[in-house]
């Protein structure tokens, strides 16, 4: 498989759905972290993706998008510090 | 003690969130928050209410005592209001939620619920924290 052409694939049903790519990232964003969170049953490592996939994504998407992500970022982090005064 | 812990969630939440919000263009994060500033064509209104409800012709008194009174009790509504003010600073800590809801298309209505129905989770849970009481059974 050539690469990016897996996430092109991915991006034809939203393209074709009129949804932006933008909030394709979004989604995926959000559906990798529940997939982890399924896996592993841990929100520090949901907290750890969300952070980590929200300041990735952040750079590349329009401002109005970008404001969603900047919330993930948030969330991901407020949920880390919970989890660690959970466990504290 | 389960509103305890969602308050002690959403306080960490608000509380970092609003730190995010002052350290986003440091760390390199170019998403900003969109605060509303009051508008020229919003104070006038004000103004104009304020004209309505207390015009400042009718506002000076003839009697002596009713005059030194008014004064007194406009130099404490003075104070109250410079103390209050000095508060407003602080808002963007305690009242970014509302804001960054606004800011990515919530109705302002909406975003206002929601932000009161986490201050009320927030009350009760502080007072659970306080009490070691649960309250919700």
């Amino acid at each position: 498989m050539k690469q990016g052409k897996f996430f092109d694939s991915l991006l034809y049903a939203f393209a074709q759905a009129g949804v932006s790519s933008s909030i394709f990232y979004l989604f995926l964003t959000l559906i990798s972290s529940g997939l982890i969170y399924i896996r592993t049953r841990s929100p520090s490592m949901v907290s750890l993706s969300l952070i980590l996939l929200g300041a990735i994504i952040l750079p590349y998407v329009e401002p109005t998008v970008a404001l969603y992500f900047y919330g993930i970022i948030v969330v991901g982090f407020a949920l880390g510090v919970y989890s660690l005064a959970r466990a504290w | 003690m389960r509103f305890y812990h969602i308050a002690l969630f959403l306080f960490i939440f608000q509380t970092f969130g609003a730190i995010f919000t002052d350290y986003a263009p440091y760390m390199g994060l170019n998403a900003t928050l969109y605060i509303d500033k009051l508008t020229p064509q919003a104070l006038q209104q004000v103004e104009e209410i304020k004209q309505e409800v207390a015009p400042e012709e009718e506002l000076t008194a003839t009697d002596p005592i009713q005059a030194a009174l008014g004064w007194f009790y406009q130099q404490l509504s003075n104070i109250a209001n410079r103390l209050f003010s000095a508060t407003f600073p602080l808002i963007r800590y305690v009242a970014w939620i509302p804001f960054y809801l606004m800011a990515i298309g919530v109705p302002s209505e909406f975003a206002w619920g929601i932000f009161s129905v986490v201050m009320i989770i927030q009350v009760i849970g502080f007072f659970e924290f306080v009490t070691g009481r649960p309250i919700e059974k």
